[in-house]
């Protein structure tokens, strides 16, 4: 029997990361190990965890087993409750409260729905951080771009990129 | 085992990769080193491959980057270009077999055709290869392609 569990960390700073933690461990280990790895947080601030998607944070005194994490699952650490995106597209903005788990995915596709892309035309497009060059991937989640105690992100919603030249 | 084998090993074990594994994104198939081969997970249809592989080139990996093509994983050769990836525009710039003989795909982040093209650094800086980057860079850019509707299926097809 494994005594170890795999999971997929991230947080403002810290790109998604696979740790391993003891099978009998708790929250708190995991909020070390994301600071061991880089997480941009104080020593002094008490960050929440979130499962992928779930729309309360974990206890902060629990196991990892009776907080539901199993063997791959996806978590982010952050002080932040919501991140408050806003994302511009043809002249327009719009703004949405995402928990900090959500990802760059659940973003572009409630931003297509916001801006009413077709569904074919959806997998032309791809978020970009405003004011940057930078298109990251739709498994990263969205608190990564949330600076603690601000707690908001920006992306431009851009096309594909065609190689030409 | 070479420094840069060790390197790779070491990323394919890390965050980026396996999520994209665990995402069915793409799939490690072999490492016979430089070589490297990765299938990587195609749209959904009835009539089309679910996925493609592809024989990377990964000598000096990071440092110098990779390059990669179609590879044909039974006959253990290049994919015959008539199975090639076809598409309607961005995917038939990628995947372009009359370009280079078919050596390798035309992307910024490709080692190879990176070559001679000097002003993609400034027109694709997100797709360009640095010496931090990892194999997920190269494989986001193809799982993108092969997953839009761009894509048509095989050129032949």
């Amino acid at each position: 029997m494994k005594d170890t569990v795999e999971v997929f960390l991230q947080g403002p700073g810290l790109a998604i990361t696979l740790v391993k933690l003891p099978i009998d461990g708790k929250i708190s280990d995991l909020i070390e190990q994301a600071r061991e790895k880089g997480l941009k947080i104080g020593a002094d601030e008490k960050p929440d965890v979130w499962l992928e998607n779930a729309e309360e944070p974990l206890k902060s005194g629990s196991s990892l087993a009776e907080a539901g994490i199993k063997s791959r699952s996806r978590v982010h650490v952050h002080t932040c409750r919501q991140i408050h995106v806003t994302v511009n597209f043809n002249n327009q903005s719009h703004q949405h409260p995402f928990i900090p788990s959500s990802t760059v995915g659940d973003v572009k596709e409630w931003a297509a729905k916001k801006f009413n892309l077709k569904e074919v035309d959806v997998s032309e497009y791809v978020l970009q951080v405003c004011r940057t060059s930078n298109r990251p991937k739709e498994d990263t989640q969205v608190g990564y771009f949330a600076e603690p105690g601000q707690c908001t992100a920006c992306f431009d919603l851009v096309p594909e990129q065609r190689v030409e030249g | 085992m070479t420094l840069d084998e060790q390197i790779f090993r070491e990323h394919i074990e890390g965050g980026p990769f396996q999520s994209g594994v665990d995402l069915g994104k793409w799939q490690l198939n072999d490492i016979a080193w430089p070589y490297v081969y990765i299938n990587v997970t195609a749209i959904s249809h009835e009539e089309w491959p679910p996925y493609y592989c592809f024989q990377f080139e990964c000598a000096n990996y990071p440092v110098a980057g990779v390059t990669a093509r179609p590879w044909d994983l039974e006959k253990k050769e290049p994919l015959d270009t008539k199975k090639w990836p076809g598409g309607k525009d961005r995917v038939p710039k990628v995947f372009n077999p009359g370009w280079n003989n078919a050596q390798c795909l035309y992307l910024p982040c490709d080692k190879n055709a990176i070559n001679g093209h000097s002003d993609w650094t400034t027109k694709y800086p997100n797709w360009i290869w640095k010496t931090d980057s990892d194999i997920t860079l190269y494989l986001d850019v193809v799982y993108g392609l092969l997953n839009s509707s761009d894509y048509t299926g095989p050129r032949g097809a």
